[in-house]
């Protein structure tokens, strides 16, 4: 059942994708070439060439039958084949990803657990937090730029695993304080349970599953790649194809990207919903 | 403490403007790039135009810009939601369908084929963010009006012969609207985020007044030697969103709070 509503969606995804994009004024062809000086008769024969002139509803079946054998088709403007390009793009891209959603995770447990807990630092830290959910992507990018001198990946890594520790951070140190009041806290510092023991398996495990929605959200999004951050750190990642191929009329590198995109993303939902699952014995009952 | 500040702020973008020392758009080479000083008090950008001016007066499209988003998706989102909530066969079928479609779309693609299909302006950003807002927005209102149809006082108005669309709007919209509303801050602060992000790649086009987002897309190649070029427009979005975000919350506590417990 979950497989086949994950095909329908991509299906729908594609299938949006490929007539919204047609919907858009300007063809790839004309857009290169005219600017370049060529012909009339050029072009339309270039159009020929890549299918452009036939009517829409044939180059949509035609786009779906290639699909469902795996083939991506190729770039208007370079010629290069979409499977290719994503896959060279997605490397980029999934390192990005991971390392900061490594990071996010790490800093953001940490971040929440202290700002919940600490009598001390508790309240300077959720103002940190706060500010590290507000402050826009450019911004943390451009001070990291120029106040920690860190460029590139790195650079990159730094701005989205800020940013996804203070989403997490948010949540968990939402869910502990809520927590603070509830019966079993106080009966396991009754036992005189070591604080580290106490904060592991009776503070953290039960809150623990609050954070997996916000963290497979994070995730999707950095798989997605970051149109913003690519830009600012110059690493040429997925979000950078989908800017170009959309601001270019690259149909099928966007298509492409969409296909890819809705893939991961229905992906990651089901391991999130298979993890909330784990964490969370409740959700385990109301599903089995 | 964050409702004092976003009132603050709010009003000295709406009304900044008329306290700028200086006209936004003048540029003078001969001046470029001083530091803040008793004439200039944030210093002068690249073109030699004065920040404060440009921050006074910038805060209002950017403003524009987020705000307009959200009300696309609010406006748009409430009635998604409510007539998936409580609307006939009909309607909920070709809306469920609108939501699935919306769903499916990834935010930066709808984003950007508005900005393809319209133009880099700023009625495209606009579009283009508010749209990729209208299905979640939906969602939460769908969400919420089924716990509230479910309430007692629903079930009264029902009995005594109230029209399906009177109770929608007059019973269970006012009974979720603490909600509403602090989902509205929540959905405009990320709209300002994204709006900002697209006129800071330069998707906004080319823009007749100042705009914080571009302003910082400006200072960021001279941040290091004149880092009061992009730092004060930057502090303020941020302050701006997190001032939303904690209002926002204030608000979701109030819906919960007065509301029982139907929403959770």
């Amino acid at each position: 059942m979950t497989v086949v509503r994950g095909l329908i969606g991509v299906w729908l995804a594609v299938t949006v994708a490929f007539f919204l994009l047609r919907a858009l004024p300007g063809d790839p062809i004309s857009a290169t070439l005219v600017s370049a000086g060529v012909s009339a008769s050029l072009i339309e024969d270039r159009q020929r060439a890549l299918g452009l002139d036939q009517p829409i509803g044939f180059q949509y079946v035609t786009y779906l039958g290639q699909v469902s054998r795996g083939d991506l088709g190729a770039s208007l403007i370079t010629g290069e084949a979409v499977g290719g390009m994503m896959t060279a793009r997605a490397g980029n891209t999934l390192r990005l990803a991971i390392t900061a959603f490594a990071v996010s995770l790490v800093g953001g447990v940490a971040l929440g657990s202290a700002a919940a807990l600490s009598q001390r630092w508790g309240p300077a830290l959720r103002i940190l937090i706060d500010g590290l959910v507000a402050i826009p992507i450019y911004v943390s990018a451009t001070l990291v730029v120029a106040l920690g001198g860190i460029a590139g990946a790195w650079g990159a890594v730094a701005v989205l695993g800020m940013q996804g520790a203070g989403v997490i951070a948010n949540v968990l140190c939402l869910a502990l304080i809520e927590q603070s009041g509830q019966g079993y806290i106080l009966s396991a510092y009754g036992k005189g349970l070591p604080r580290w023991a106490i904060f592991l398996r009776h503070r953290l495990r039960p809150v623990v599953y609050s954070i997996v929605p916000v963290a497979v959200l994070q995730f999707g999004f950095l798989l997605g790649g970051t149109v913003i951050t690519e830009t600012v750190f110059a690493q040429a990642g997925l979000g950078q194809s989908l800017l170009d191929g959309v601001l270019r009329r690259d149909y099928p590198v966007v298509q492409g990207w969409v296909l890819l995109m809705v893939v991961i993303q229905s992906g990651i939902q089901m391991l999130g919903d298979g993890l909330a699952a784990w964490l969370d014995p409740r959700i385990r009952e109301r599903v089995m | 403490m964050a409702r004092a500040v976003l009132v603050g702020l709010l009003a000295m973008v709406l009304v900044g403007g008329w306290f700028a020392p200086y006209d936004p758009l003048d540029t003078r080479p001969e001046r470029a790039a001083q530091p803040p000083s008793g004439e200039f008090w944030l210093g002068t950008d690249t073109l030699g135009r004065d920040v404060l001016s440009r921050v006074l007066n910038g805060g209002g499209l950017t403003l524009l810009l987020g705000v307009g988003a959200a009300c696309v998706a609010v406006i748009c989102g409430v009635v998604l939601g409510l007539g998936r909530g409580l609307g006939g066969n009909a309607v909920r079928s070709v809306l469920s369908v609108i939501e699935v479609v919306l769903l499916s779309l990834p935010p930066w693609l709808v984003a950007l084929v508005f900005v393809a299909g319209m133009g880099a302006r700023w009625e495209s950003v606009i579009w283009g963010v508010g749209v990729t807002q209208i299905a979640p927005f939906g969602r939460l209102v769908g969400v919420w009006s089924a716990s509230v149809s479910r309430q007692p006082y629903v079930m009264a108005a029902q009995s005594v012969g109230a029209g399906r669309l009177y109770i929608a709007l007059r019973i269970i919209l006012p009974n979720m609207l603490p909600l509403v509303v602090g989902a509205a801050c929540s959905t405009l602060s990320y709209c300002l985020l994204f709006s900002s992000g697209l006129t800071f790649l330069g998707l906004g086009g080319s823009l007749s007044s100042p705009e914080w987002g571009v302003m910082i897309a400006e200072g960021r190649t001279a941040i290091r030697y004149a880092p009061w070029i992009a730092l004060p427009p930057a502090l303020l979005l941020t302050v701006l969103i997190a001032s939303l975000n904690a209002v926002g919350r204030w608000f979701s506590l109030r819906g919960w709070s007065s509301s029982g417990d139907f929403g959770r």
